[in-house]
């Protein structure tokens, strides 16, 4: 039984506007989410991925159980998340970018033994734990200090060790890294590579910062007005796995590059003794090296894969074409025997 | 009581003492509005000897206890959890996405409240009697009724609040009818003005109403203004309004839960 399964949901907002202008206006009416189907199994670590509107919050709200959808299906751990709220809250956990679930006027400790006797952890159960979540995320240095004069870096922490304190199958993270340092970063995404290791949980991560998604996860999810745009590995959505490459080719002495004749291979600039190239998929790397390489005197061959923030810029600037690259839109989920493993710890 | 609940009633008192600015406030604005309306009193008695059937000691109780009973649950409200305030910083999600529903965890945290406002009232009622302030109950019968219907009044106006508190699910902003309930509770509960100084038509009406019910009720039972023998009623009326707020309160909060608005993206 797959950890989440979403079938042929959809989401509407009405808004009617000021009172006395309801009947000039009329409702205006946004579709949220259009008929998305998603399947997410246990050890997975998806990036939920689009553009500010996109859904995705929508999505992280309906998978939760916050909203109810117009149309279609959720099921959490074969519970529907609305329904069975209370018993589906013990199987997730969940956080939400800038909001806190910490009582604010509370010290950070204060709130986490609320949660250790909201979700009935044992003591010793709690006590291990909160070692652990201190050994990746330096709580004890500030978890005597009341919420509210906590750090932005501080409380993002803390609510991350809410949120996986009572071990949750399921994983909802809105934009974890919100807004933290780049040390803070790196000690969330270390606890959240260190989680996603054991394989005992299915992560979703929703977030606009693209390092948190190159590094985490292996599986994404693009959204784009309700839609199911893309659904598949990072790297073919990247094209590191046989997708479109760019090369950049410098020859030794300031000669000229010269057009290497490849089927497949596509100069796009040509700048003195530099010159890029486009390689399509299918194209072998080392056919093109040998080929410049026995042509002249080389200085240096640099293969790149296309980055991530640049599919996602061509993507919501409205270029699908990178998408249709790689594979059809709004493919099924993968397999579970197909499904990337979940990244290791850095 | 289970350790969960032990720890979410916990949690409003816990931050009161986490801002003891806060309780000195609370301490100095209860102190003033206590000695004030006792002045008051006794200047608006100096000529005659009873009012409406009460004395001024009598009348000196009812303020001080109303005054007791309401001011330090109001200083406490004003940064209180409630829904409206979850609703503007978007955490409103958490209420319902842990193993308490949202309605419980709010049920156990106004109890919290509840606990934290008699600790007030009680401990204000000691020191008023050591003063002088307070008369003491005609009897044993009068403290215990007077308990009764304290505990009561508790309940609905937990009931109250909630009520108001969860018509933030669909209007998000409840600052107008929040500020209206504010007047009608000050007004029909005898906070300020005892229920008999209101016009006849208008005292009768509002003693059946739930905001008497929260505040006029039991203190009217301790200073002797309603009589012994009229104590059952009183705590009928009052378990009623218990009841019929406890069912509206259970369908606004059942309905609440699929009217869920999250601001922000």
């Amino acid at each position: 039984m797959p950890a989440i399964e979403v079938r042929g949901v959809s989401k509407r907002f009405r808004s009617r506007g000021p009172l006395f202008r309801r009947r000039k206006e009329g409702p205006r009416e946004t579709v949220a989410l259009d008929r998305v189907d998603l399947e997410i199994g246990t050890g997975e670590f998806v990036g939920l991925l689009g553009q500010n509107g996109a859904g995705k919050s929508t999505l992280i709200r309906v998978m939760t159980g916050l909203m109810v959808p117009d149309a279609g299906e959720v099921r959490v751990l074969g519970l529907d998340p609305n329904r069975d709220q209370v018993r589906n809250a013990r199987n997730i956990g969940v956080t939400f970018g800038q909001r806190t679930q910490l009582w604010w006027d509370l010290r950070a400790r204060d709130s986490f033994e609320i949660l250790r006797d909201m979700y009935g952890l044992p003591a010793a159960t709690y006590t291990r734990r909160m070692r652990e979540l201190d050994d990746f995320l330096g709580l004890s240095a500030f978890w005597d200090t009341q919420a509210r004069h906590l750090s932005l870096g501080q409380r993002v922490r803390c609510d991350l060790a809410a949120a996986v304190l009572h071990r949750p199958v399921l994983l909802f993270l809105d934009e974890p890294t919100i807004g933290l340092d780049i040390l803070v970063k790196d000690q969330v995404r270390a606890m959240l590579a260190d989680l996603a290791g054991t394989g005992d949980h299915a992560i979703v991560l929703t977030t606009h910062d693209v390092a948190d998604v190159e590094a985490l996860c292996p599986r994404i999810v693009l959204i784009d007005r309700g839609r199911t745009l893309f659904d598949g590995t990072l790297a073919d959505l990247t094209g590191i796995g046989g997708g479109r490459r760019t090369v950049v080719v410098e020859l030794a002495g300031g000669r000229a590059a010269p057009e290497v004749r490849m089927p497949g291979v596509r100069l796009l600039e040509l700048d003195g003794a530099r010159a890029t190239y486009a390689l399509e998929p299918g194209v072998s790397q080392a056919r093109f090296a040998a080929r410049v390489l026995a042509a002249d005197e080389v200085r240096a061959i640099d293969f790149e894969g296309v980055r991530l923030e640049d599919v996602l810029r061509s993507i919501y600037a409205g270029d699908h074409s990178a998408l249709n690259a790689q594979r059809p839109a709004a493919s099924p989920a993968a397999s579970p025997a197909a499904r990337p493993s979940a990244p290791t710890p850095p | 009581m289970t350790a969960r609940a032990y720890r979410l009633a916990r949690i409003a008192p816990l931050a009161e003492r986490m801002r003891g600015a806060r309780m000195a406030t609370t301490g100095f604005v209860v102190a003033t509005q206590v000695l004030l309306y006792s002045q008051l009193w006794r200047a608006l008695y100096a000529h005659t000897a009873t009012v409406a059937g009460l004395d001024v000691r009598q009348a000196v109780t009812y303020s001080t206890l109303a005054t007791l009973a309401t001011t330090a649950r109001a200083m406490r409200g004003a940064t209180g959890e409630s829904v409206k305030t979850r609703i503007l910083d978007g955490s409103i999600a958490y209420w319902f996405l842990r193993p308490v529903s949202a309605r419980r965890y709010r049920a156990w945290y106004g109890v919290g409240e509840a606990l934290y406002s008699s600790a007030w009232v009680f401990g204000g009622l000691a020191l008023g009697l050591g003063l002088g302030l307070v008369q003491p109950p005609a009897s044993v019968a009068v403290a215990a009724v007077s308990a009764v219907s304290f505990t009561l009044g508790l309940v609905v106006l937990y009931y109250l609040t909630v009520l108001i508190d969860v018509i933030a699910f669909w209007t998000v902003s409840t600052d107008g009818v929040t500020r209206f309930y504010e007047f009608v509770q000050a007004l029909l509960s005898g906070a300020l003005v005892p229920l008999w100084f209101l016009p006849g038509w208008l005292a009768g009406l509002t003693t059946r109403l739930p905001f008497a019910a929260g505040v006029s009720t039991p203190i009217s039972l301790y200073a002797g203004r309603i009589p012994l023998a009229d104590a059952v009623s009183a705590l009928a009326w009052q378990a009623g309004w218990c009841a019929v707020l406890a069912v509206v309160a259970a369908v606004g909060w059942r309905r609440a839960g699929r009217r869920l608005v999250v601001l922000g993206g």
